[in-house]
């Protein structure tokens, strides 16, 4: 393999990199929202991951396709969801601050 | 108030919507090969992460989801490079068009927070954060190079694709040689364009055949009446100075349009060798279906039906010196693999037969070419045969029941063959026809041959692009999750609605 070309290494690379903002993401930010953003990009990157192999080891095969269009799914149907939990937290506590719904760990 | 950083930033802001719009189309650059894979490719990767990070360092949450959009919209660049053209553009849809509005309108609808601004990041755990951060990221990058370091360094099969609708068709392979750490390990991939052959028994066993001539460094497939068909595939694997060569060959349906003057008679798929000498089919002979499977295992398909016809070692399917597994044919002779068939795997080199297909006396032999050097007889009482090499120089010999020509009959032919490079020897594909007397003869009336790998859609002139090819797997192999996932979104609407909901008794 030349060293100029891309590969899927540099593929899994970027993937892993967005992996890890997405995470860094989820733990910084103490807004509902901004956290549901860093789920979003954990998503991708696995997406990414998926679409990555199927294009440098799937031997022709699409089935990686199948599971990132899932993946796009599940992530939209989580965010409905989560935002309408969203929604319900702030109606009851009138702050998206996730460290305001802590009533269940005491 | 800071207007004038705020306009600052809502340029820089306009700028990154024009870099949204501008990543799928970025990649849509390189496919046509108007720009150069590896800039776009670190472009793109500046666009996924640098986002990233400001969405962690933003202040104001609305900006932030305009930072994830950005982010996101790369992906779809990456879609494009990656060939998932139908990906990228479900990626904008959902992602740019929907989650992109659903954000925006939790942010709106919660933007009363009195401390909002005040309490945007917990300090303490920016470090913290940060940190899990990068040991993902060094976690998963530690497994990355260990799996696929320069040594094992996965390059995308270079393929030039040749469509003639002429009466040959040649899909010439691309050699590379990748250096690996004890040798060199050659990859070619002839490809050809369209999954549908249609072969005219007649005019293919009289002038032209199905050439499979591999040299080293060239691959030609060449046929009297295959269109744009062929799609032949080899692949790298970790073999010192070999390369492993999958060719995915099912006849998917043969339905004869005519009934053959001898009821007798008997189809024979089998192939020349080198030495142009066709293989004998033996009377009775069974079929063996040998498929590659989706993981790139070889299923090797036999017939359970085979002790006590009393037939030994001399009902041989034969492909000559290849694979002799005493069989018969199953009755009918509509034979679907898969279902019939007791599919038994062949992992690697080993071929299970299931036990009640070998009776006591019977001979399994499995023999590699004799070219390839090695010979290894198994006897009965194995289970499983060892097959070091199957090649194609040796052929397969299928064969359908005899008199069941009438009858639709799907024949199954898909077969993975692994060989040497050095050894690929030149082979050939005849089609003929047994009669009673066993004279091969050449086939009056024409059989459909479709050449795909099972379970793989392969693009057709229908379907050039992976949409079709999506859209074809959803309806086949992925059905049932594609009908889980319609009623997880089912599910999710009605659940955000009914979580959402006013409560009108507090």
């Amino acid at each position: 393999m030349q060293a100029d070309e891309i590969g899927l290494v540099h593929y899994l690379f970027v993937s892993a990199l967005v992996f890890g903002v997405g995470t860094a993401v989820i733990i910084v930010r103490r807004n509902v929202v901004a956290v549901l953003m860093g789920v979003e990009l954990v998503l991708n990157a696995a997406a990414l991951n998926f679409v990555a192999f199927a294009r440098y080891v799937g031997y022709g095969k699409l089935d990686g396709h199948i599971i990132a269009l899932f993946v796009i799914v599940i992530a939209a149907a989580e965010a409905a969801v989560a935002l309408a939990i969203v929604l319900n937290f702030f109606n009851n506590f009138s702050s998206v601050h996730v460290d305001d719904g802590s009533e269940l760990r005491q | 108030m800071k207007t004038g950083r705020t306009a600052t930033l809502d340029i820089a802001l306009a700028i990154f919507w024009v870099l949204v719009m501008v990543a799928p189309m970025a990649g849509l650059l390189v496919s046509y090969g108007l720009w150069g894979q590896t800039g776009i490719f670190y472009s793109l990767a500046l666009l996924a992460v640098v986002p990233g990070l400001m969405i962690m360092v933003s202040q104001d949450i609305v900006r932030a989801a305009f930072y994830l959009m950005l982010s996101l919209s790369s992906f779809a660049g990456f879609y494009v490079l990656l060939g998932a053209d139908f990906l990228a553009l479900i990626q904008v849809l959902v992602y740019l068009g929907g989650i992109m509005i659903l954000l925006l309108f939790g942010v709106m609808l919660t933007a009363r927070d009195p401390v909002f601004v005040a309490r945007q990041r917990s300090v303490h755990l920016v470090l913290p954060g940060l940190f899990a951060g990068l040991l993902v990221v060094g976690a998963v990058s530690y497994v990355v190079l260990d799996t696929f370091g320069t040594r094992h360094m996965i390059s995308p099969v270079q393929s030039s694709v040749t469509s003639e609708t002429s009466a040959s068709l040649h899909a010439r392979s691309v050699m590379r040689d990748q250096p690996t750490g004890n040798g060199k390990v050659s990859t070619a991939t002839p490809t050809g364009d369209g999954a549908v052959l249609s072969l005219p028994i007649g005019a293919v066993s009289g002038a032209g055949s199905l050439t499979l001539s591999g040299a080293s460094d060239l691959m030609t497939v060449s046929t009297g009446q295959i269109g744009p068909a062929l799609r032949v595939q080899l692949e790298g694997t970790q073999l010192v100075s070999s390369a492993t060569l999958v060719l995915p060959i099912q006849v998917k349906s043969f339905s004869p349009t005519e009934k053959p003057a001898d009821s007798d008679a008997e189809l024979v798929v089998s192939i020349k060798g080198s030495d142009g000498a066709v293989t004998e089919r033996p009377a009775g002979a069974p079929l063996v279906v040998v498929e590659t499977s989706s993981t790139g295992r070889f299923v090797v398909a036999v017939p359970a039906k085979l002790a006590g016809e009393g037939q030994g070692g001399e009902s041989a399917v034969a492909a000559e010196a290849m694979v002799t597994v005493p069989v018969t044919v199953a009755d009918g002779g509509a034979l679907v693999l898969g279902e019939r068939f007791t599919d038994t795997t062949l992992r690697g080199a080993v071929i299970s037969v299931p036990a009640e297909a070998v009776s006591a006396d019977t001979t399994l032999t499995v023999k590699s070419l004799p070219a390839l050097g090695t010979v290894s007889p198994l006897s009965s009482a194995s289970d499983e045969l060892l097959v070091p090499h199957l090649s194609l120089a040796s052929g397969i010999e299928v064969s359908l029941a005899e008199g069941e020509l009438l009858r639709p009959v799907r024949l199954a032919l898909p077969y993975q063959v692994t060989l040497l490079a050095t050894n690929v020897a030149r082979g050939e594909i005849v089609v003929q026809h047994l009669d009673s007397k066993r004279v091969l003869q050449p086939m009056a009336h024409a059989v459909s041959v479709e050449v795909r790998s099972s379970g793989v859609y392969q693009p057709t002139a229908a379907y050039p692009y992976t949409s079709g090819a999506v859209g074809f797997l959803f309806l086949t192999d992925f059905i049932l999750p594609f009908e889980i996932a319609s009623v997880l979104l089912l599910v999710a609407l009605v659940g955000a609605a009914y979580i959402a909901r006013k409560h009108k008794a507090d």
